[in-house]
């Protein structure tokens, strides 16, 4: 063992005593700058979605991470408010789609604007979190162009919304849930339940998928650890 | 300077009118020494990179999107459109101006001007409020606002005619002087063929019989429908004529049987879709070509028709009304008005005095206004006004993306 090692193991023995989880130590493997991307974010409360991305947000930024949150609010369209660090940049979508796949192609662009703004005016994008498939396209055309990694989170499929419903919607809807499980880095759900069906319809890698339960207790320290592993993995080359 | 062009369509893949002009305009560009580089669609396996005459063009694959209609599947088309134009954007690293053609390929050229921060300008072909005479339904909605958002987020608008500039002004509420008419072109080069006339025209029409020719979609739009309601009446004062219609669209079969209820069905020809050699060889067997458009953003056809030296009887409207100078270089005709076209059919048909003057000062005209390097050389001058414009914004990135980053200097 150097001296190096040796020094690496103590600091990591006194942060143990300290009971600062190791992981937390910033190294260049590790995202500082987290872009969530949310068609729902709390107070505005549709389905669990809303709760689960400000519960997240609100526990990165208890790590020391800087955390924007794009989503959608009409109302609120153009503002950016900070709600306990986390900055939240609200948008809306100004074509008139006629259905919720032309809706999310459609916000696409907003979502590219503001992740725009803030890539440019506020130091940068490490890691994008894309919420549901309705994020999936602004998520997968953003990392196309700032290659960077981008996790995706699934809360229920296309295939349990419609089930047995075979036409050009529903294809295309699962279509989008295909690429961005296959364009992600990594894809996070809260059960292994939907973790095994992901598995059986679109055919990732097992062990890219993560089950994490927002019910337990660290949950959010949990997602922290995939953000490092995506990024330790794309730092060496790895984008799959 | 490159420059990156968005375009659903390009040859061989035609739709409409776009990938034809878009063909001959980078044809052009590369002569003024613009390196543009198009993004599009790729069917039937032909996907990936081609450089063709100083043109690069990537194609991705856009053979198996699903969709519910084709407003959907546009959309989706629009997204690996961007993921492409990524990947290219990435690859080249100096691009800069996108140009965006037409609403199908909005959502991908907003979604690159924002996050690369490259200034966008677009041309509007087309209005969807034109296509079908006013916007109804949610489809519609849908396209119109799609344009809107791109006239919105261009840096200039182009358009092809004077009568676009209006339309996309009233109709998209955008400034006058954003929007620069810059019309389309025809390369006189490209329409010349050799061939054997008498077995060309006998595959369509008898040694005797003077071709009245139409090449276009069958849709609405057009307006075949008044063209067919016309041959009675050219008919009767000129029995040799034949009525050749090339093209496809949802109103072929409704024409046919508009011809076979008026008694004219051994008097038409519906050939279908031809190939660019056909179709060069159907103007030259032609004795005159018509185009009874309702609504008509520019008319390609007519300046292909006027170089190969056919006389050409237009709807007086849009940008037909602006190409053509009636009696002196073409016929113009009241629009929606049968009795109006067969009125100028005949003119041509009965006087071969007339018809030959008019087809040569067509072709005076073509040569003169509508060769692509005047053309491209227009557009070159706003491609630099552009740059120039936004080397000196501050809306240029502060950092670069993926080793993307602005020069400052524009070319000339």
């Amino acid at each position: 063992m150097n001296e190096n090692e040796i020094n690496q193991l103590l600091l990591k023995k006194i942060l143990m005593q300290l009971k600062i989880n190791p992981d937390d130590h910033e190294t260049p493997n590790k995202p500082k700058n987290i872009l969530i991307v949310s068609a729902e974010y709390l107070p505005r409360n549709i389905t669990p979605q809303a709760l689960h991305c400000k519960s997240l947000a609100d526990g990165l930024v208890d790590k020391n991470m800087n955390v924007d949150v794009i989503s959608y609010d009409p109302w609120k369209a153009g503002q950016t408010v900070e709600m306990g660090g986390v900055k939240v940049h609200y948008i809306n979508n100004p074509i008139k789609s006629y259905s919720p796949l032309t809706w999310a192609l459609t916000l696409a662009m907003e979502i590219n604007r503001t992740a725009a703004d803030i890539y440019h005016k506020e130091g940068g994008i490490d890691l994008i979190h894309a919420h549901q498939w309705e994020m999936f396209p602004a998520g997968v055309s953003l990392q196309a162009a700032i290659q960077k990694p981008l996790i995706v989170n699934f809360y229920s499929l296309q295939h349990h919304r419609a089930p047995g419903v075979v036409n050009g919607y529903t294809d295309s809807v699962k279509q989008i849930e295909w690429r961005g499980t296959n364009d992600s880095q990594k894809v996070l759900v809260n059960e292994d339940w939907l973790k095994n069906e992901i598995i059986n319809y679109y055919s990732p890698e097992p062990q890219k998928v993560d089950v994490v339960n927002s019910q337990e207790k660290q949950w959010t320290q949990q997602i922290v650890r995939d953000y490092n592993w995506v990024m330790k993995n794309w730092n060496r080359g790895e984008r799959q | 300077m490159k420059v990156l062009h968005l375009s659903w369509e390009f040859p061989p893949y035609k739709v409409g009118g776009i990938g034809t002009v878009l063909e001959d305009l980078t044809k052009s560009q590369v002569a003024q020494g613009i390196e543009p580089i198009i993004v599009t669609c790729g069917f039937e396996g032909n996907v990936g990179y081609e450089h063709r005459n100083g043109v690069h063009i990537y194609r991705f694959d856009a053979d198996y999107i699903p969709a519910e209609d084709f407003h959907s599947w546009a959309l989706q088309m629009g997204m690996l459109m961007q993921n492409k134009a990524c990947e290219v954007i990435n690859e080249h690293k100096d691009i800069k101006i996108i140009h965006a053609h037409d609403w199908l390929v909005a959502t991908a050229g907003i979604g690159l001007k924002h996050i690369y921060r490259i200034p966008m300008i677009s041309t509007l072909h087309a209005l969807e409020s034109g296509r079908y005479g006013g916007i109804e339904g949610d489809r519609q909605e849908l396209i119109h606002s799609l344009e809107k958002k791109l006239a919105y987020e261009s840096w200039r608008i182009i358009c092809n005619s004077e009568f676009m500039k209006r339309s996309i002004s009233y109709s998209l509420s955008i400034p006058w002087d954003k929007i620069d008419v810059i019309p389309n072109g025809v390369d006189i080069g490209k329409m010349k063929t050799d061939f054997d006339y008498n077995h060309e025209k006998s595959k369509y029409a008898l040694p005797h019989e003077k071709i009245v020719f139409y090449v276009g979609r069958m849709v609405w739009e057009k307006g075949v429908d008044i063209l067919v309601g016309a041959i009675p009446a050219v008919l009767k004062r000129n029995p040799n004529a034949k009525f050749v219609f090339a093209g496809t669209g949802y109103m072929t079969d409704r024409l046919k049987k508009i011809a076979h209820d008026i008694g004219v069905s051994d008097k038409v020809n519906f050939v279908g879709f031809v190939d660019d050699d056909t179709l060069k060889r159907l103007f030259r067997i032609s004795s005159a070509f018509a185009i009874p458009s309702r609504y008509e953003p520019f008319g390609i056809t007519a300046l292909e028709a006027m170089a190969c030296s056919v006389p050409v009887v237009v709807s007086d409207t849009g940008g037909l009304a602006e190409t053509v100078n009636h009696e002196v270089d073409g016929i113009k005709v009241w629009p929606e008005s049968s009795e109006s076209l067969a009125w100028g059919i005949n003119k041509v048909l009965s006087d071969d005095n007339l018809a030959h003057d008019l087809s040569e000062n067509a072709y005076k005209k073509i040569n003169e206004h509508y060769n692509w390097s005047t053309i491209s050389q227009r557009l070159k001058d706003i491609y630099n006004v552009v740059f120039e414009q936004y080397t000196s914004c501050d809306w240029k990135p502060s950092t670069t993306i993926s080793g993307v980053g602005m020069g400052v200097k524009s070319d000339s």
